[in-house]
């Protein structure tokens, strides 16, 4: 059993890092070999969350898809943008930041590909407007939306993992981990205008061609727009009061997507066919394997790796916590993180458990930045690579096909020092934070 | 009833190296819609309509919501969009394979196509590949108006 596991869950790991198959159908079948052969029963698979799907993660999803597929079609995200690209009065780097900040908020309440599915058309018409070359803009985006998305509980699906599987509430993300990407994001701007303010400039009459557009237009369906916006507003409150109501994020958003769709009379069948499924299915399939990996004790045998290294003690596990943001940065830049994520939380826990002989019923102050340094870790380090995120491969794709071809070491060029630096940054808050100012 | 007796014959066909500013040009001054890429022994190879042309003339990231903000007439787009496709050939930007129906099929065949696939315009084609005509939603509509009469006599 051990090694059918292992073999299994290392199959479908290189299934998924070569691109020699599809990775929802990878995680799918490596979930069907372990089924089969009861290295997990079903009644583990479906109905335990620490050895099968964690329902709370895919219900969120589901919901935040729904909700989000809505909000799109109401044109706030072009209107949001072209705002963005006014206020930056047209001038390429000014325009730059501008909607790599508006990127970076927006991703931290939705998912980042959503995001960068809707500022990047937009973003290549500015720069088409004006006359500028569009590749450092979409490329900017893509990481702005990597860092913003690691902000919340929300934002990126690593997050949603951790936040479910360690029982971390969204206030929690954002007391500890938003600061610290306010910091990475603003010090990365920073070392951004050293690089690129002096290489952008578009003709005065230009700019003037972005301050005559009018977003006003660019709302489709102001009806649909006021009632998604009050639903996604409802539902974050609803993240936000966790600890007065006790309601799940997955309850809180599924209630959002069910009453989003009886006040917009969305026909379900349409609402439910843009949610990515094979996203989801992919997350099931990897619940399932990590699960059987955790059954047979693979994980533990990591896990006692890992505290020989770094010695985690029940009161400082500032080693664990350093090896752990560096080691998934990199990690995640060459492994999807959401394998990577689903794999680490199980390693976390029974670290957890190796160290205080049991598992606490709350996170214990000791183990929390070790918490937060996987999510910054397995977030940021997405940018390292053309095919480090989803977001990259999107945007990646789409300026392709408007005939800006991104090369691989193109992205890289920009991905790699991002990563090293919003990695660097992320060791350092870490570090005052929990083991200086604390 | 089959193909043949609703289809036209008379269609526009070009060579797979004719260069995209030809091909708008016959687009525009011939007003069809659809142009046919065949070989020089009439083999169909693909088609060009005009939905192909809008598609290269207007940018994918275009949505129509941020269409509707700009003041600019969008001259920058189009003559960006010429500018890179102008040298391309037929061979380059045809689509293909081409939906295609046989002479001798009943014209049932086209009607269920022409709606299955939402299209305007099925080739007609001979067993060897040779473009014989073609035959569209309005053909076939026109080919059954005439046989059963439907809509009723409004006289």
């Amino acid at each position: 059993m051990f090694w059918l596991a292992t073999l299994t869950f290392a199959a479908v790991y290189i299934g998924i890092v070569s691109e020699k198959v599809n990775k929802t159908t990878a995680a799918l079948c490596g979930a069907a070999v372990v089924l089969c052969f009861r290295v997990v029963s079903v009644d583990e698979a479906l109905f335990d969350a620490g050895l099968g799907v964690d329902w709370g993660v895919i219900f969120l999803l589901i919901s935040m898809m729904i909700i989000v597929n809505i909000l799109a079609r109401t044109g706030l995200f072009q209107y949001v943008a072209v705002r963005a690209a006014k206020m930056g009065r047209g001038e390429p780097f000014r325009v730059m930041i501008i909607l790599a900040v508006v990127t970076a908020v927006a991703s931290s309440f939705l998912d980042n590909v959503t995001t960068v599915l809707l500022m990047a058309p937009v973003t290549l018409v500015v720069a088409q407007q004006l006359e500028t070359d569009p590749i450092p803009m979409l490329i900017t985006e893509a990481l702005a939306s990597n860092i913003g998305g690691t902000a919340t509980l929300i934002g990126d699906p690593p997050n949603i993992m951790i936040g479910s599987r360690a029982g971390l509430s969204f206030l929690d993300f954002l007391v500890h981990v938003a600061p610290g990407v306010v910091v990475i994001m603003i010090s990365w701007l920073l070392a951004w205008k050293l690089v690129f303010s002096s290489r952008m400039k578009a003709k005065p009459e230009l700019c003037d061609r972005i301050m005559a557009m009018d977003e006003n237009r660019m709302i489709v369906d102001p009806a649909l727009l006021k009632k998604s916006a009050v639903i996604l507003a409802l539902v974050i409150a609803g993240f936000l009061s966790h600890s007065l109501t006790r309601l799940d994020p997955s309850v809180v958003a599924f209630t959002g997507a069910a009453f989003l769709l009886l006040l917009t009379k969305e026909n379900p069948a349409k609402a439910l066919s843009e949610v990515e499924w094979p996203t989801v299915c992919f997350f099931i399939g990897l619940f399932i394997i990590v699960g059987a990996t955790v059954k047979v004790g693979m994980i533990e045998i990591l896990s006692k790796q890992v505290i020989s290294v770094t010695k985690p003690q029940p009161d400082n596990m500032f080693g664990l916590t350093m090896a752990v943001v560096w080691f998934s940065g990199l990690a995640s830049a060459i492994v999807d993180n959401i394998p990577y994520v689903a794999t680490m939380n199980p390693l976390i826990i029974e670290t957890t458990r190796a160290v205080y002989g049991s598992v606490p019923a709350h996170v214990p102050p000791a183990v929390m930045p070790v918490w937060w340094a996987l999510s910054l870790g397995a977030c940021l380090g997405g940018n390292g690579t053309a095919i480090g995120a989803s977001a990259n491969v999107v945007v990646c794709g789409i300026s392709e096909r408007a005939g800006h071809k991104i090369t691989f070491a193109r992205f890289l060029k920009y991905g790699a020092p991002t990563t090293l630096f919003t990695i660097a940054v992320s060791a350092v808050y870490l570090w005052l934070r929990y083991y200086v100012v604390s | 009833m089959h193909i043949k007796e609703a289809m036209k014959t008379k269609v526009r066909a070009i060579a797979p190296e004719t260069r995209f500013r030809e091909i708008l040009n016959i687009h525009d001054t011939e007003e069809v819609h659809r142009i046919y890429v065949t070989d020089s022994r009439g083999k169909l190879l693909g088609v060009i309509t005009s939905y192909d042309i809008l598609k290269l003339l207007v940018p994918e990231y275009l949505g129509a919501s941020v269409a509707r903000g700009i003041v600019e007439d969008g001259r920058s787009f189009v003559e960006n969009a010429f500018e890179r496709y102008k040298e391309r050939t037929a061979r380059e930007l045809m689509t293909t394979p081409v939906l295609s129906i046989g002479p001798d099929d009943p014209l049932l065949a086209a009607q269920t196509l022409l709606r299955d696939k939402n299209v305007y315009a099925l080739a007609v084609v001979a067993p060897d590949g040779e473009l014989l005509g073609e035959v569209t939603r309005m053909d076939v509509l026109r080919r059954l108006h005439r046989a059963f009469g439907f809509g009723g006599d409004t006289t």
